[in-house]
């Protein structure tokens, strides 16, 4: 998790780096943790005035360093996270004798952290998103939620607090900005603070020039971005997507994931956030631990599959050359198995073996390489091993 | 405007969200105005008088004519727009923070939107009771009323208004009882004039406990009375009065059989019902006289025997007596003033008239005046020369001249704007506006929460239900309860199956709603909810079984059953008060369920 200092040295690093548009984006993050609306106006003036006046680099960094002194003004406690906010124990789920069944499943979860869950399709990844959001019931087990705010006074509250946005999203009617508003007022915002609240988000997540569209006049990623903003509002302590990667391009998936990190690692506000995707890589890449389904059965990147496995190095390669071309050029190194499954090779190596042998190794004999990436701790290896 | 309109969204939005949500400011403004214009339509109805000349029963006239199709198409397009845009935010179903206060505000407002939207018909009825209330003063109608009713003795519309039978003043009259033709004892001397015959005969009363009196009405065995019962009247709380013809007294010789204004009494008038406007308010005392007085409470029969008459002919018999033109003159032009300030149309001048009805001294009649167009066109009669008449219709007496008078005009007129101004039965239909408000927002409200399968679910689960409890019923009835002496128990276990079963699916998610499917528990929950109205409907009723077989049980051989019978619940309460309390309890249950359809909406599916 960050913390408030972190934070702020990486801003000033962001400016002196030039990285402006990053800084523009990370800052806001700073602005909200000290939940003050004097700070979120000045939050929404310094994005107002960067994207309509388009100013010059230095103009940008003066605000900016105005802004990060503005910020350093105020003591932002930072929030523990080291109890999990969700505990579940052995739960399972069944549709019925002889068709699907999930589990038995055991996690945790904490706030400020991030849970890729990721599976083949029709392997349980719905179902337990769906029932860690009370949104499913479950056979067996035990679900148990730890909230800093008051206890909930039924189910009902519960499920206020736990947000859970589905695949497929509805549509929105009415003013985008109305519906944001109505989230805050729904959960007693006061009035003075509706407008600096929402404004700040739309800032946050790059939708200033969109919030006075229609829902219909959004693509997929900016949908996707409003809803995101909306659950946000909602302050949740665990936040549940199913597919938020879905429809979105390469660098909006990465620059969505990039966001939800930074938004749930907040010192002041964590979330817990589990997504499922089946974009692995990118999951991956912000996930602090992937959880991979296969056949409703729980396995996670911290878990090795045993048996040759054990500490293995597993080398993914996409590559022209025919098997015996890369048996012979692999020999030294011994590998343990080397199978294809019609597009790319998966390569096993006992104890001794590293990735960065396998690259010399293959550099060295000439093989032509598209693709190579080391997958030993990488749930994709339960994909393809 | 757009401006204004924005802002004002903005502040609902941002502090009052559940409004923000229900539309009610917009919606409401928007059915305001109309009713506004409703309002100024029906202050407009009247605004053309002779609408008022034809019998009009009460506040129907909301349900009738263009206004009703309009309102009705109007409130279609309101609700179906009203709906489109709450549809679009659903807090619930979002799971934004809901609390009870927060679910049941939601309630109410729509209850408030749907009655707005509905009702306009009310305002149509307020409108012209605003105008019938502004328009004509109270006193001024109660005046010429009064003035019709004196001047009524000089309408000469029915012959036999003015034969001698109808004479109750001076004595002998007044202590003698004419009766019907039909009713003539052929051994006696009969009084005949034209088609007109009767006898006169002195008379006695007997009075009676009200039950015993209607239990001997239904006793086979007693004896049969050849006393010719004249009317009852009543007597006390529960006794009864009645009049039956004593001793022939012979009048043939000495009473003048001709038509005469010396013998009119009203007590034949055809408008008898207007009576109030015949005399003096005081004169009539609100019942009414009848020989079948079992299916009405002793109390509501009339007070009296002939008093009504009695006063009319007493006041008849002074101004004849008194034969002052002036006078006579001053009642036939007051008349005629109240007819043209109505626009009722008459070729009767006052002099004309005058001409009809003075004849001193016996004041003989021997020319009518048609009451309505028909006898009018067809008496062929020229008003140059009265004494003539020809038969033109077999229908129409051929006493009758080409006058036409239409006096009943006047009189619905009077009546219509003196009962039309008043508002009990509008607050009757405003409350049925409301109960149809009530039924449209539970099933909306039950919509929102359950979702529309749930609902759809829940009205097949209820026709399901209704089929398989009314063939039980009708099972049971058939096995154990055939005879007409156990019909209120048999209704009594009717009444408690469908309690009982209505309180089976109320508990059900209460408390086994975690054992079954969210579906099934959201089905029992909307049936809880939409039918609860008439499961307390169902309570009252049950009440009123109870002590209903409990007063016969108690009552059987006293002829006092009757009377305890008008005393048990369901015949104490008015309908509008049922109907508020059935509302009342609702209102409460439904804050206090919403506890219920919130922890129903958080349970998990599957």
């Amino acid at each position: 998790m960050n913390t408030t200092a972190a934070l702020l040295t990486a801003l000033e690093r962001m400016l002196e780096n030039n990285d402006l548009d990053l800084f523009s984006r990370r800052v806001l993050d700073a602005v909200a943790d000290t939940r003050d609306m004097a700070m979120y106006r000045k939050g929404i003036e310094f994005t107002e005035a960067v994207l309509r006046q388009a100013p010059e680099a230095g103009q940008v960094k003066e605000w900016g360093q105005q802004l990060l002194s503005d910020i350093r003004q105020y003591n932002i406690p930072q929030v523990s996270s080291a109890a999990p906010v969700l505990t579940v124990r052995d739960i399972t789920k069944s549709y019925g004798y002889g068709k699907f069944a999930l589990g038995p499943v055991s996690l945790e979860l904490r706030k400020g952290q991030v849970y890729g869950l990721v599976g083949e399709n029709g392997n349980g990844k719905t179902t337990l998103l769906r029932i860690l959001a009370k949104e499913l019931s479950y056979g067996s087990g035990s679900v148990a939620y730890h909230f800093e705010q008051a206890r909930a006074k039924g189910d009902y509250d519960l499920r206020t607090r736990i947000i859970y946005i589905p695949q497929r999203t509805q549509k929105w009617h009415g003013s985008l900005m109305d519906n944001l508003k109505f989230v805050l007022a729904s959960y007693g915002t006061p009035a003075a603070e509706i407008e600096p609240r929402m404004l700040l988000m739309v800032a946050r997540l790059g939708l200033w020039k969109y919030k006075d569209l229609q829902w219909s006049e959004l693509s997929s990623g900016y949908k996707m971005r409003f809803e995101l903003a909306r659950t946000l509002l909602r302050a949740p302590e665990i936040l549940l997507l199913d597919e938020p990667l879905a429809n979105l391009d390469i660098l909006s998936q990465q620059v969505i994931l990039e966001d939800l990190k930074n938004i749930c690692m907040s010192p002041r506000n964590p979330i817990a956030l589990m997504l499922s995707s089946q974009q692995l890589y990118e999951v991956e890449k912000v996930s602090d631990k992937v959880i991979f389904l296969k056949n409703g059965q729980y396995r996670d990147n911290s878990q090795h599959t045993g048996g040759t496995e054990e500490q293995a190095l597993i080398v993914e390669l996409d590559t022209a050359a025919s098997r015996e071309a890369l048996q012979a050029a692999l020999a030294d190194l011994a590998p343990e198995r080397i199978s294809f499954n019609g597009g790319i090779y998966i390569l096993t190596f006992g104890g001794k073996a590293t990735f960065s042998g396998v690259l010399s190794v293959l550099g060295m004999s000439g093989i032509e390489i598209t693709y190579i990436r080391n997958i030993s701790s990488s749930t994709r290896r339960f994909f393809m091993v | 405007m757009f401006t204004f309109i924005r802002k004002i969204n903005q502040y609902l939005l941002e502090r009052c969200p559940v409004t923000w949500n229900t539309r009610l400011v917009w919606t409401g403004a928007t059915a305001i105005v109309i009713h506004i214009l409703y309002l100024l339509w029906g202050y407009s109805h009247f605004s053309d008088i002779t609408l008022l000349h034809q019998e009009i029963y009460g506040d129907y006239i909301m349900f009738d004519g263009v206004q009703f199709v309009v309102s009705v198409m109007i409130s279609v397009v309101l609700l179906v727009v009203w709906m489109m845009y709450l549809f679009k935010n659903n807090a619930l179903k979002s799971f934004y923070p809901q609390n009870g206060r927060h679910i049941f505000a939601a309630f109410a407002q729509y209850v408030i939107i749907v009655f707005l939207c509905i009702s306009f018909p009310v305002s149509y009825v307020a409108g012209y009771k605003i105008f019938l209330n502004t328009r004509f003063d109270k006193t001024v109608i109660k005046e010429e009323a009064a003035h019709l009713s004196r001047s009524r003795v000089f309408f000469l519309e029915t012959p036999s208004d003015y034969f001698i039978s109808n004479r109750v003043y001076p004595a002998p009259y007044d202590t003698l009882f004419a009766v019907a033709s039909s009713e003539i004892d052929e051994r006696y001397p009969v009084i005949r004039y034209e088609q007109n015959a009767t006898q006169f005969y002195t008379y006695m009363y007997r009075d009676f406990l009200y039950d015993t009196f209607v239990s001997r009405q239904y006793d086979e065995q007693a004896p049969y009375s050849d006393e010719k019962e004249i009317t009852r009247v009543s007597s006390g709380t529960d006794s009864i009065r009645v009049f039956y013809t004593d001793k022939f007294v012979d009048l043939s010789r000495t009473a003048d059989p001709h038509y005469s204004l010396y013998n009119y009494s009203g007590a034949g008038a055809e408008y008898k019902r207007y009576q109030r406007y015949y005399d003096d308010e005081a004169d009539y005392n609100g019942g009414y006289t009848s020989q079948a007085p079992d299916t009405m409470p002793a109390s509501s029969l009339s007070k009296a025997f002939r008093t009504r008459e009695f006063a009319y002919n007493k006041y008849v018999y002074e101004l004849l007596q008194r034969n002052d033109p002036g006078e006579i003159k001053a009642l036939l032009s007051g008349t005629l003033a109240i007819l043209k300030k109505y626009r009722i149309a008459t070729n009767l001048d006052a002099d004309n008239w005058y001409r009809l009805v003075y004849n001193p001294p016996l004041f003989r009649v021997d020319s009518f005046i048609s009451g309505n167009q028909y006898n009018a066109e067809y008496a062929e009669y020229s008003t140059a020369t009265v004494a003539e008449t020809v038969i033109a219709d077999a229908n129409v007496s051929p006493r009758y001249t080409r006058y036409l008078l239409e006096t009943s005009k006047a009189f619905y007129t009077l009546d219509n704007i003196r009962s039309l101004s008043a508002w009990s039965f509008a607050k009757d239909v405003a409350t049925i506006f409301f109960c149809v408000a009530m039924g449209l927002a539970t099933v909306l409200l039950m919509y929102r929460v359950t979702g529309l399968k749930t609902l759809l679910f829940t009205v097949i689960s209820m026709i399901l239900i209704s089929i398989l409890v009314g063939l039980l019923i009708f099972q049971i009835h058939n096995l154990n309860y055939n005879y007409a002496g156990d019909r209120e128990e048999g209704t009594l276990v009717s009444l408690y199956i469908v309690a009982f079963v209505y309180t089976g699916i109320a508990l059900l998610p209460l408390l086994l709603w975690r054992s079954f499917r969210k579906i099934v528990s959201g089905i029992a929950l909307s049936i809880t909810v939409l039918g609860f109205p008439y499961f307390v409907w169902l309570v009252l009723l049950l009440i009123n079984t109870h002590q209903e077989i409990a007063v016969r049980e108690l009552y059987e051989e006293s002829p006092d059953l009757y009377v305890h019978l008008q005393y048990t619940l369901l015949n104490r309460l008015a309908p509008v008060t049922v109907v508020a309390i059935i509302v009342a309890v609702t209102i409460v249950f439904m804050f206090l369920y919403t506890a219920v359809i919130k922890r129903w909406k958080g349970l998990p599916e599957g």
